[in-house]
């Protein structure tokens, strides 16, 4: 259960692109599959970092990410169920993650501003 | 409605840290390992062992992490090396700063090894680089064979499994066989010992093992 500070670093993180002033309405992740956090905790973890913010009104959208392997020895690359390193089309052990293991933040959405009067 | 492009990994802070310590370390010739586990797999008696047999041979330094109270070190202080607590109060991992931070209070000169005792959970001092060489993951005969299926993420990022308590295996349903070979679904690259802390068979192969290891920086 470390989603609590993966939500603080992600605030961290976007908050100085917020411009002055400015609200955001969504912040996009990509968050593989393996990656080890559960996107619904992470999603109310956020409602509990984000209070008296610019961030305070917005939601995550969360993009999962297949885990997927390479296998060297028959060269396919399949989704992988379970997290499990064995090729599942030639059962070999000679593969390497590709896809699954991603926690990112593509970017964020800013709240549409009414227009500032003169 | 406008965009702001990111494309940033969250843990990158971390990674940064975890960069600066793998530095140092390499500055100071240290060979280091991240000990994690379950809560009782039996990270302290493993260590308490090593430090042990391998004394004279090669100099250890101990980071402990827990959630509360510095029992581990004290524990590991009585075989005399140095060693540090670090205290999460409540955080469920040791993250590389902290390990930095906790670099300031332990003496390091001539020391060849650096063990760093995570906290026990099998999830999420998974995520965590802390700049060391290598994570071991130690699991025992009593949380069954089934355990590296139910939390991959560690046995994947583990470069070493130890499996302890193997003196119980007449009393538990924990098939040895199995648990290395789902071990070995998960990550086909771990290297694998089987011991037994309190009888001690098997703790001549790990010790040996880590002695190489470390003579090699």
């Amino acid at each position: 259960m470390h989603e609590l500070s993966i939500a603080q670093s992600i605030l961290d993180l976007v908050r100085p692109y917020v411009p002055e002033g400015g609200r955001v309405e969504s912040v996009r992740l990509k968050v593989g599959e393996q990656s080890g956090v559960v996107a619904e905790s992470l999603e109310f973890c956020w409602s509990a970092v984000v209070p008296g913010t610019p961030l305070a009104d917005s939601h995550l959208v969360i993009e999962k990410s297949p885990f997927l392997i390479r296998c060297d020895a028959c060269g396919a690359e399949s989704e992988s169920e379970g997290g499990l390193a064995v090729c599942p089309r030639c059962d070999s052990p000679r593969t390497r993650v590709t896809s699954g293991m991603e926690l990112q933040v593509l970017d964020l959405e800013l709240l549409e501003q009414p227009p500032v009067r003169a | 409605m406008s965009v702001v492009t990111i494309e940033r990994k969250v843990l990158e802070k971390n990674e940064a840290f975890a960069e600066q310590n793998r530095r140092l370390f390499a500055g100071r010739g240290l060979f280091v390992i991240n000990m994690v586990s379950s809560p009782g797999a039996g990270k302290t008696s493993l260590l308490e062992k090593t430090i042990e047999r391998l004394k004279g041979k090669v100099r250890i330094a101990v980071i402990e992490g827990d959630v509360q109270t510095d029992l581990d070190a004290r524990r590991v202080e009585q075989y005399g090396v140095p060693v540090v607590q670090i205290v999460t109060n409540g955080g469920c991992h040791l993250e590389a700063r902290l390990v930095q931070d906790a670099l300031q209070s332990i003496a390091l000169d001539g020391v060849d090894l650096l063990v760093i005792e995570n906290v026990g959970n099998l999830v999420c001092p998974a995520n965590y680089d802390l700049g060391e060489a290598m994570k071991v993951v130690v699991a025992s005969t009593t949380e069954g064979d089934d355990k590296p299926l139910k939390y991959p993420g560690m046995f994947r990022n583990a470069s070493v499994l130890v499996i302890n308590k193997i003196d119980l295996l007449p009393y538990v349903d924990c098939r040895i066989d199995e648990l290395r070979g789902n071990a070995l679904k998960i990550n086909p690259r771990l290297e694998v010992f089987t011991l037994s802390c309190r009888t001690g068979e098997g703790l001549e192969e790990w010790c040996g093992w880590l002695h190489g290891r470390t003579k090699e920086r």
